[in-house]
């Protein structure tokens, strides 16, 4: 059994939790997330979910001697983000680690470095950040349109409303559910946007490499 | 310096052993013993300095309070392991609580050899010379207290003198702190009551040590000052710079100890015990009063001190501001074993296997803040 944690940005993209069942409901991401899994024939997976939440609960940070290099290019904490799930992750012998966060206006890089910076300083190999160009909405939109998806990044339509519309002319519901089932029919193969090309073959590396709770992935 | 501390049958230390550092620091819940063992190790020191009856004066307790319910001998055992000047030596005894006296008591130097230096059994006391002597005299606590220098050896009477060089501060009081003081001592009193006449009587350059660090801490500090009374009180003033006072140019603000806050006032008492010639020095929850800025100075200086320091917190910033590799020695866990009776017993924090995992990814604060106490040993 893979154990992959995973914490995004709100429902509609990682998934939420249903705090009456204790049930986690996985939203797009996380959908998209098992679909590059299984595409490497790794079909035995968990999930762990960390709502943001409970991320600032958990574990707590203190100023002290201990300095951990911090990298916070976009002062928006996605280092410290990273690093308490890969806190979680370590204490809870997960095997990835997977922190998704736009990257918005800010360069990739800068997002993606950030969150790399944090999972380093919690000691967690195996992290991954997922950091969609410009927003999540931009891989369902890629899912829809795989031909597009190589210029998807350099549109300067607000995704929201690009995939909106792209679900009116398919006379599609505009809702978290169709989102996953974009997610669940997506071709991941085709796509080609960067940030999601990226983060299926960091993920790639990651599924193969020996975890650090030392349990190792078989292949 | 104390390098191992064992009593038994003090207060809920039944069989206690304990590894000592420079710096000691007992974490644990409410209530498992850390004030306890800090109150053992001032006791032991009392016994050395013959004052077990003005130790239980000074608290209000009885003799019979501060034996352990668990047992029902009459007596206190102790061993006490420590390095002075290089060499490894170990005094222990069994303090008889009806005579509050050693009747058995030894010194022993460790080496390729033991050297017992000093020992007491069956009424007489032996010197490492041979020279044997019947203890025809009444004496409290240690017969080390009682003799006088000119019989020990210069061996013993550095002995003598560091183990009677504990200091506690567990019982330090603001209110008492801040009160005039008329004594000439050359101590503050074991509730900080006589901080003021404590500060008066130090030399020059140990008040500059005091004046530099709170200066480090609080730029506006100008210094303190002790106003010496012709009836020989002493009162503490506090001399603040100020500037942009309108209507006067007199950039100095004075207040008195009594309008002085809690915090600034421990701070200062404890800078001041950094700068006595007491080899061990106690301190009950260190960070009361305290801002984290203060308290990761004071940490700092205490590292530095030659003094050995004990303290007891509850603070995770306390922790924080320790390197791994002194948190690793110096933090202890204190927690009672209650399938044992509710004894108090410790561990090395960081030798607890899911604790010393994350400090390779965590603060040692971090860590104690993070961790549930209630589910560790």
């Amino acid at each position: 059994m893979i154990e992959i944690i995973i914490s995004g940005e709100g429902n509609s993209d990682v998934g939420k939790k249903d705090y009456l069942t204790n049930q986690f409901i996985p939203g797009p991401i996380t959908i998209l997330t098992d679909k590059i899994i299984r595409f490497f024939d790794k079909d035995d997976v968990n999930y762990q979910f960390k709502s943001r939440l409970e991320l600032k609960r958990y574990p707590m940070t203190l100023k002290g001697k201990k300095k951990r290099f911090k990298n916070a290019a976009t002062g928006k904490g996605h280092s410290d983000l990273a690093y308490k799930l890969g806190c979680l992750a370590k204490e809870n012998k997960a095997h990835v680690a997977v922190l998704m966060r736009d990257a918005r206006k800010n360069q990739f890089l800068s997002v993606y470095n950030e969150i790399k910076s944090g999972f380093i300083a919690a000691t967690f190999e195996n992290g991954v950040p997922a950091v969609p160009v410009p927003e999540s909405e931009a891989w369902l939109v890629c899912c829809l349109e795989p031909k597009e998806s190589g210029q998807i990044e350099n549109c300067k339509t607000d995704m929201k409303k690009l995939l909106e519309n792209k679900l009116i002319k398919r006379r599609l519901p505009h809702t978290n559910d169709r989102w996953r089932d974009i997610a669940d029919n997506c071709m991941i193969e085709l796509i080609e946007a960067p940030s999601f090309k990226q983060y299926k073959n960091d993920l790639e590396q990651k599924m193969n490499y020996p975890a650090a709770s030392g349990r190792g992935i078989k292949r | 310096m104390i390098t191992k501390f064992h009593i038994d049958n003090f207060k809920s230390l039944v069989n206690f052993s304990m590894p000592c550092h420079a710096l000691t620091c007992l974490i644990g819940m409410n209530n498992t013993g850390k004030s306890t063992i800090l109150q053992a190790i001032d006791f032991v020191g009392c016994i050395a300095s013959g004052n077990v009856s003005q130790w239980l004066k000074d608290r209000a307790w009885k003799i019979k309070e501060i034996k352990s319910q668990f047992k029902r001998q009459y007596k206190i055992t102790f061993k006490l392991h420590f390095i002075l000047q290089d060499n490894n030596y170990v005094w222990e005894g069994t303090l008889k609580l009806h005579s509050l006296n050693c009747d058995t008591e030894r010194i022993v130097q460790i080496g390729s050899e033991e050297d017992i230096l000093l020992e007491v059994a069956k009424g007489s006391y032996t010197f490492s010379s041979g020279l044997k002597k019947s203890i025809d005299f009444n004496y409290e606590g240690s017969i080390l207290a009682s003799l006088k220098e000119q019989v020990l050896n210069d061996e013993l009477r550095d002995i003598k003198k560091f183990l009677q060089s504990v200091k506690t501060l567990e019982l330090l009081d603001p209110l008492l702190l801040r009160k005039r003081a008329r004594t000439t001592e050359e101590d503050i009193g074991i509730e900080g009551e006589k901080l003021s006449a404590f500060l008066y009587n130090l030399p020059q350059k140990k008040q500059k040590a005091i004046y530099q660090h709170i200066h480090h801490l609080f730029e506006h500090f100008e210094n303190y000052h002790i106003k010496a009374k012709r009836s020989g009180w002493k009162e503490l003033w506090i001399i603040e710079k100020v500037s942009g006072v309108p209507g006067t140019f007199f950039p100095f603000l004075n207040t008195e100890a009594k309008h002085i806050s809690d915090g600034f006032l421990r701070m200062l008492a404890i800078f001041s015990q950094l700068q006595t010639n007491y080899a061990v020095l106690l301190f009950d929850e260190i960070e009361d009063g305290l801002n984290h800025e203060v308290m990761e100075y004071l940490l700092d200086v205490m590292l530095k001190s030659p003094q050995q320091i004990y303290f007891t917190t509850h603070s995770p910033m306390i922790l924080n501001f320790l390197e791994d590799e002194v948190a690793q020695n110096s933090v202890i866990l204190v927690y009672k074993d209650y399938k044992a009776g509710g004894q108090t017993k410790t561990v090395r924090f960081f030798d607890i296997p899911q604790i010393k995992d994350k400090l390779e990814y965590m603060g040692p604060g971090e860590i104690f803040a993070n961790v549930n106490l209630k589910q560790l040993p």
